[in-house]
């Protein structure tokens, strides 16, 4: 269990984390979901005692992380690849960590193996991938058996196979009662991992809750329209409550009423139908509207104002992606 | 305000972790001593100075320029075994003050502080951990250095020979490896302190090479006070003979003529002192 109340991080004028409150629950798998600079890692690093909060507090099983008896097995975590001596090995590294909590070579050895470093456990961290580095965080991470882990973008440079590992870890350690929290700038990511989520904006939260809630709570749903007469029939439409947008010559695509709305303003205008979908939004519809207007750096690529509405008119209707 | 999601099992069924896993000053001590020997720098300095020690003895025991009877006490006298060792005590200080100096910056630099940190939240046990083990491995090799020093020395000139009825000999064959690993946890505290290799190294080398050395010939009156109170030069004293301290104060005057051990105290409160101030900063700043 993970609580913060108040929490704020200000590095001078700039405000990193503004005042958040949330839980992380134990036995489930609770995704931190925010785009670039949105202030998850601060968050992080707060938990774990590395950044001293401005204001607030944050505690792990009730108590700050600087006062546990035994922060290893509490907490594991792992809050950038490679925050290792790269002249040690990774076997040196881990064992190094081990001993602080006087944790044996037997589990040393236990979670390179885990974490698939076994043939390059004696080698020097040097020369690793962002992948193998990213495995060894997550070996230091569960070296203590920690009843609380903390990952911040775990799958980060990982292969698919690491990708799996991970994902199918998070699930497990959560079945176990133990709590989870993971990080990503990636919707997709923590749709398919978690079970709670926690979406953080320019340093607020934005949303938090069940994955299922807050995504129906961010998502409007989309109607799309295929007729002949499509011209005649946006303009029927228009109006205050609906937006229409022409996809393509003959397909629209409406947002505000329901299909059965749309529907029987076809009939009563006697205009041809030759599909009439309804979309649920998609995750990735959901994270861009939520955090539209929370977004720290914007593409330059991207031009266009990213209000909600045009956000979501940009979400596509992929089937993985739709909850 | 926070939006509580159901709360589910809060009992975890794993098992409890062995009672021996624990965070402890021990456990602690133990983590900074694999820490220093899974480096290969480690050893490459260590193997490194004890040579470079060994060599400087052998050009000293081998030149013609150290004459018997030049000196008070004669032949093995401490003044002749000071002979030996003097270069060696410059150079194993520079040496082993980088090595001393890397331990901690090195955390800094790389990253690896972060993992040290969240592993060991409370922080401050990790300074005493790794000053102890530093003084201890700097203290090892330049004891090593300064034994194989002695012995060679002796093997080639009969007249370097140690004499142990001379009674300033134990000082200065124990005082030369404690003032060089003094002279590293200098670097050590410097190195808590800043946070920053080359900032580190720089200002401890720069002011042990360069700031003392020309305080030491500038004669300008008030200099005579603060002469004796800087860090190298007074720590020094402890691994020289009382014959060439003379010396010394006839060359640059001060105020205060510190006794071998005084000097010493006052190497050991610039490393108390910078270490206290390395520490404090450690306890509130993020990293």
């Amino acid at each position: 269990m993970i609580e913060a109340h108040g929490l704020t991080k200000r590095y001078g004028s700039k405000t990193a984390v503004d005042g958040i409150d949330f839980t992380v629950h134990p036995g489930r798998v609770t995704g931190f979901l925010g785009p670039n600079g949105a202030g998850k890692s601060t968050t992080m690093r707060m938990i774990v005692g590395l950044d001293h909060p401005t204001a607030g507090t944050v505690t792990v099983q009730g108590r700050p992380y600087a006062r546990l008896r035994s922060p290893l097995t509490e907490v594991g975590a792992l809050l950038e690849a490679k925050a290792v001596h790269p002249g040690r090995s990774a076997r040196g590294h881990l064992r190094a960590l081990a001993a602080t909590h006087g944790i044996g070579d037997k589990r040393v050895d236990q979670v390179i193996e885990m974490a698939g470093l076994g043939p390059v456990a004696r080698k020097r961290v040097k020369g690793f991938s962002l992948g193998m580095g990213q495995r060894l965080g997550i070996a230091a991470a569960l070296l203590g058996d920690p009843h609380t882990l903390i990952l911040d973008e775990p799958v980060n440079g990982l292969d698919p196979e690491g990708v799996a590992w991970v994902r199918g870890l998070a699930k497990h350690l959560a079945a176990e009662g133990r709590t989870v929290f993971l990080s990503s700038h990636l919707m997709s990511e923590v749709a398919v991992t978690a079970d709670d989520l926690l979406v953080i904006g320019r340093g607020r939260i934005v949303a938090q809750g069940p994955v299922a809630d807050v995504v129906a709570r961010a998502t409007s749903t989309t109607v799309r329209v295929r007729s002949p007469q499509a011209t005649e029939l946006a303009a029927a439409l228009s109006g205050p409550t609906a937006t229409v947008e022409a996809i393509e010559p003959g397909l629209l695509e409406v947002h505000g009423p329901s299909a059965a709305e749309i529907g029987e303003l076809a009939a009563a205008s006697r205009f041809v139908l030759h599909e009439l979908t309804s979309v649920s939004g998609s995750l990735e519809q959901a994270y861009l509207s939520l955090t539209a207007d929370a977004v720290e750096y914007h593409s330059a690529t991207e031009g266009t104002d990213p209000s909600p509405a045009a956000a979501g008119a940009a979400g596509t209707t992929s089937p993985e992606a739709q909850r | 305000m926070s939006t509580a999601t159901t709360p589910r099992t809060e009992h975890a069924h794993h098992a409890a972790p062995a009672p021996a896993v624990r965070l402890t000053p021990w456990h602690v001590l133990r983590s900074e001593w694999i820490k220093i020997w899974t480096l290969r720098s480690t050893l490459w300095t260590i193997g490194l100075t004890i040579v470079v020690l060994v060599l400087l003895a052998w050009a000293m025991a081998a030149s013609a320029g150290v004459a018997p009877g030049q000196f008070a006490g004669g032949e093995g006298s401490a003044s002749m075994v000071y002979m030996v060792l003097a270069p060696g005590q410059i150079f194993g200080s520079l040496v082993l003050v980088v090595l001393a100096a890397l331990s901690i910056t090195g955390e800094y630099g790389t990253g690896q502080v972060r993992s040290t940190f969240a592993a060991v939240p409370s922080r401050l046990p990790v300074l005493w951990a790794k000053g102890l083990v530093v003084a201890v491995v700097t203290f090892a090799t330049a004891a090593v250095g300064t034994a194989l020093s002695l012995l060679l020395a002796g093997a080639i000139e009969p007249a370097m020979q140690p004499d142990w009825s001379d009674p300033e000999m134990l000082r200065i064959v124990v005082g030369t490896p404690l003032y060089i690993a003094t002279v590293a946890l200098l670097g050590f505290a410097l190195g808590a302190l800043m946070r920053n290799t080359a900032a580190t190294i720089a200002t401890v080398i720069g002011f042990v090479l360069v700031v003392e050395s020309v305080l030491n010939l500038i004669s300008w009156k008030p200099l005579e006070y603060v002469r004796p109170f800087l860090p190298s030069s007074a720590g020094a004293r402890v691994a020289t003979p009382e014959e060439f301290l003379d010396m010394t104060n006839q060359l640059a005057t001060q105020a205060v003529d510190l006794s071998p051990w005084g000097g010493y105290a006052v190497l050991v409160g610039w490393v108390v002192v910078i270490l206290g101030a390395g520490a404090l900063r450690l306890r509130t700043r993020d990293v």
